[in-house]
C-alpha cells in the first residue's frame, strides 16, 4: 500500500473543530475556512471547515478518538481527500461502523484500510510494533 | 485538489453562488425540472430567501442609497470644487446603508436559517412563498405540470423538504447554528435564527395557524421589514445629518420589529389573500401593503422617493461621468430579477454560428449561438440561473465576460438566444468588477476626508447599539439582570459552554426542534427519532430544562405529549 502523506478532511463544524484539536497533535492539524468572496454587504450561508491533517501513528489515533465521539451514531462518514505520494489527490468517504463494544483499534484499522495506510504505521498506531525510524 | 467556496448573495447584483456545485454532477440536474441535487437544498433556500429579501422596496433602496453614495465619491475625485457637497452626501448615505446593513444582518440570517430548517405549508393558506415555489421547480419531481406548480408545491414541502431535514447534514447544520457566537454584530446567525424564531413564537400568540404555517409566517415577517416603504423613506431622505440618519433607521427596524408582536391577525389573513390574488403587481402590492401597520404618510413618501430614484434613469445625461455611471446601474438593477444558481469555468468554442462548451477536452453542452457572437475560443462559463419574473430556468454560455448564447427551458416554446435576456445578463464580469472599483474609490475618498471620523463614530457604535437593540429580546425570558452575564457566557461559541460541550445534548436539542418542525410535534414521534440516533429525548428535555431554569434560554414548552422548543 501507498500510505498518503496527508490527508483534508471536509465538512467539519466547529464542534468538531473542538474535539480534533483535544485529539490529534497540534503539530499536525490545520483548519482552513473555505474562500470567501470579495465584496463587504455580501451574505454568505454558515460554512464548514477543511482539516489539514499529516499522517502518523498518533495522528490515526487521534483520528480515532474523534470518530469514536460521534458512536452514538453508530453509522460515521468521513469525507477525505488523501494525498498520494506522487502528489495526486483522491477523494474517499471513509465510513464506519460502531457499536457499543467498538474500541480505538477497530476504528484506526477499519480507517487505514480504507485510507490504504501500510501496515507498518497501522501496526505502530496499534501499538503491535512497526517500522523502525 | 478540491477547492470550496462559501454559498453567497451579493446584496447590490443579487448574485447568488452555491458552494459545492459540481459540473459534471450537477449541470444537467439543474437544468432538468425537479431534480437538483438533495445536497444543495439546503443552500439553494438560505440564499435564495437572501435574494428574495433584497429583491423588494427595501432591498431596491438598499441598493440605489450604495449606487448614491458610490457617485458621491467618484463625483468627489472629479469636481474638487465642489467636493465639500459630495462628501457630506457620502457621510450621510454610508452611515444610514451600514447602519441598515448592520440591522437587517441578523433578519436576513436568521430568515435564510428558518427557511432553512422549519419552512412549510400545508392547505390552511392559499399563498406561499416565492423560495419555496422555486426550491419546488429545482429539487422535486413535478406532480402537475411546470406552467401549474399550484398542485404540487403543499406535497413537496412533505415530500422533499422533510428528508433533506432529517438527514444527518441537516441535523449537523443546526447543532452548528447552536455553537455561533451571539453577537449581533459580524455574522449573526445565532442570534439572527433566535430572533427569528422568537418573532415566530410571538407570531403564534397572533394566530395560532402559523404553528404549522412557517412559511405565511416567514413571507409575513419578510414583508413587516422588506415592503415596508416607510424604511423605504428614512434611508432615501438625506435631511439627516449623518449621526442622526443613521439612529433614525435603527430606530425605525426596531419600532417594526416591536409592531410585528401584535399584529392584527385579520390582517394576516388579508394578506394571505392578498399575496395569493391574481390581480396586477400594483395592486397586489397596495393589497399587501395595506396589511402591513404602515405609517401611510410615511410610506406614501417612501414610494415617491423611489419612484422618483428609479425614474431618473429614464432621463438622458450629458455628462460623460453620469452617462456611463447611469448605464451601469441601470445594468446592476436590471440584472437584480436574475438568481445565479451554478457557474463553472470550461472553454467556450464559437464557430459557424454555434457554440460548444468543453472542459479537458469532454464535451459538456453544444448549441445556436447568439446570431451577432464572432467566432472564438478560450476560457469562458457556463451559468445555471432563473430568471425570476419569467420564471424560466437559463443555461448561459460566456466568453471573456461576455455572453455568447442562453437557452430558457421549461418555457412553452423553447426559447434560444432571448434578446432581452441576453441584454440582462451583458458583461457578467465587468459590472461585478465596476462595483469593486467603486467601492475602493469610497474607501479612499472617506480615508482622505472628514467623513472618515462621521463613519468610524457609527461604525464603533454599531456593536453596541445591536447588542443593545436586539439581545433582550432574544433573551425573552432571560431575567433582566442575566441578560448581560447570559449574552456574554454565549457571545463566542451560542449553547456550546453551557452544554458542557457535550455532542449529545447538542444534537439532542438540533434534533428535536428540527424534527417538531418538519415532521410531528409529538412527545413520542421525538423520542423514537431520536433515540434512532443514539439520543435521549429524556436527557435532552432534561438539559433543556436546566438551561431554561438557570439562563431563561432553549425553553421546551411541553403540553398534552406535544413539544414546541424555543430554539
Amino acid at each position: 500500500m501507498t500510505t498518503p502523506s496527508e490527508i483534508r478532511i471536509f465538512g467539519l463544524r466547529g464542534l468538531d473543530q473542538r474535539e480534533m484539536r483535544d485529539s490529534i497533535p497540534a503539530s499536525e492539524l490545520r483548519f482552513e475556512s473555505p474562500r470567501s468572496a470579495d465584496r463587504s454587504g455580501t451574505s454568505y450561508e454558515p460554512s464548514t471547515l477543511i482539516a489539514l491533517i499529516v499522517i502518523s501513528a498518533p495522528v490515526l489515533k487521534g483520528l480515532a478518538a474523534w470518530i469514536l465521539k460521534k458512536r452514538h451514531r453508530k453509522d460515521v462518514v468521513v469525507e477525505v481527500e488523501k494525498k498520494n505520494p506522487d502528489g495526486s489527490f483522491e477523494r474517499v468517504s471513509v465510513k464506519v461502523h460502531m457499536s457499543d463494544s467498538t474500541t480505538e483499534s477497530d476504528v484506526v484499522r477499519a480507517v487505514s484500510d480504507q485510507l490504504g495506510i501500510d501496515s507498518s504505521l497501522l501496526a505502530s498506531a496499534m501499538g503491535t510494533g512497526g517500522a523502525k525510524p | 485538489m478540491t477547492a470550496i467556496g462559501r454559498s453567497s448573495t451579493d446584496r447590490t447584483t443579487n448574485v447568488v453562488l452555491l458552494s459545492d456545485t459540481r459540473l459534471e454532477e450537477d449541470l444537467n440536474a439543474l437544468l432538468t425540472f425537479g431534480e437538483g441535487p438533495q445536497r444543495l437544498i439546503s443552500p439553494f433556500l438560505h440564499e435564495s430567501i437572501h435574494r428574495w429579501c433584497f429583491q423588494s422596496p427595501v432591498g431596491n433602496a438598499l441598493t440605489l442609497l450604495q449606487m448614491r453614495i458610490h457617485k458621491a465619491a467618484l463625483l468627489s475625485l472629479a469636481e474638487p470644487d465642489s467636493r465639500s457637497r459630495h462628501v457630506s452626501t457620502l457621510a450621510e448615505s454610508i452611515n444610514r446603508y451600514e447602519t441598515a446593513l448592520a440591522f437587517l444582518r441578523p433578519l436576513d440570517e436568521g430568515m435564510s436559517l428558518f427557511g432553512e430548517f422549519d419552512l412549510k405549508t400545508d392547505n390552511k393558506t392559499r399563498s406561499w412563498s416565492e423560495p419555496l415555489e422555486l426550491a419546488a421547480t429545482f429539487f422535486a419531481k413535478p406532480l402537475a405540470s411546470p406552467e401549474n406548480p399550484e398542485l404540487f408545491i403543499g406535497s413537496w414541502a412533505q415530500g422533499v423538504l422533510q428528508p433533506m431535514r432529517l438527514a444527518q447534514a441537516c441535523l449537523d447544520r443546526k447543532a452548528d447554528v447552536l455553537g455561533l457566537p451571539l453577537r449581533c454584530d459580524g455574522d449573526a446567525y445565532l442570534p439572527g435564527y433566535m430572533l427569528v424564531r422568537r418573532m415566530w413564537l410571538k407570531g403564534l400568540h397572533r394566530d395560532w395557524r402559523l404553528a404549522n404555517e412557517t412559511d405565511l409566517f416567514l413571507m409575513y415577517f419578510r414583508s413587516f421589514i422588506y415592503d415596508d416603504s416607510g424604511l423605504v423613506a428614512v434611508l432615501l431622505d438625506g435631511s439627516l445629518d449623518e449621526i442622526r440618519g443613521a439612529q433614525a433607521v435603527a430606530n425605525h427596524i426596531i419600532g417594526r420589529l416591536e409592531q410585528f408582536t401584535s399584529f392584527d391577525p385579520d390582517d394576516l389573513a388579508r394578506y394571505d389573500e392578498a399575496v395569493a390574488g391574481e390581480n396586477e403587481p400594483k395592486v397586489r402590492s397596495r393589497a399587501i401593503a395595506s396589511t402591513l401597520s404602515l405609517d401611510e404618510a410615511l410610506a406614501a413618501h417612501g414610494e415617491q422617493m423611489l419612484r422618483q430614484a428609479l425614474d431618473e434613469y429614464g432621463r438622458e445625461e450629458d455628462d460623460r461621468l453620469l452617462a456611463a455611471l447611469q448605464f451601469h446601474e441601470m445594468q446592476v438593477l436590471n440584472r437584480r430579477q436574475l438568481q445565479y444558481v451554478g457557474s463553472w469555468a470550461v472553454d467556450v468554442e464559437v464557430k459557424d454560428g454555434r457554440y460548444r462548451v468543453s472542459r479537458e477536452g469532454q464535451l459538456i453542452r453544444e448549441g445556436l449561438a447568439r446570431h451577432d457572437a464572432a467566432p472564438s475560443e478560450g476560457n469562458g462559463y457556463i451559468d445555471v440561473l432563473q430568471w425570476i419574473p419569467r420564471r424560466e430556468r437559463v443555461c448561459a454560455i460566456l466568453h471573456e465576460g461576455s455572453v455568447v448564447a442562453t437557452e430558457s427551458l421549461f418555457v412553452s416554446r423553447h426559447k434560444q438566444n432571448d434578446p432581452e435576456l441576453l441584454s440582462i445578463i451583458g458583461e457578467r464580469d465587468e459590472a461585478r468588477e465596476r462595483l469593486m472599483v467603486f467601492d475602493q474609490a469610497v474607501d479612499e475618498v472617506v480615508a482622505d476626508s472628514w467623513a472618515e471620523i462621521a463613519v468610524k463614530h457609527i461604525r464603533d457604535h454599531l456593536p453596541d447599539m445591536l447588542n443593545q437593540a436586539y439581545l433582550p429580546t432574544i433573551l425573552n425570558d432571560t431575567p433582566l439582570d442575566q441578560v448581560e452575564s447570559t449574552s456574554a457566557l454565549m457571545a463566542e461559541e451560542g449553547f456550546y459552554p453551557m452544554l458542557h460541550y457535550n455532542r449529545q445534548l447538542i444534537e439532542g436539542l438540533a434534533a428535536l426542534s428540527i424534527f417538531c418542525s418538519s415532521l410531528a410535534p409529538l412527545e413520542n414521534a421525538v423520542a423514537a427519532f431520536l433515540g434512532h440516533r443514539g439520543l435521549s429525548l429524556e436527557r435532552t428535555l432534561d438539559a433543556a430544562d436546566d438551561l431554561a431554569r438557570r439562563y431563561g434560554v432553549a425553553k421546551v414548552y411541553r403540553e398534552d405529549g406535544y413539544l414546541l422548543s424555543s430554539i
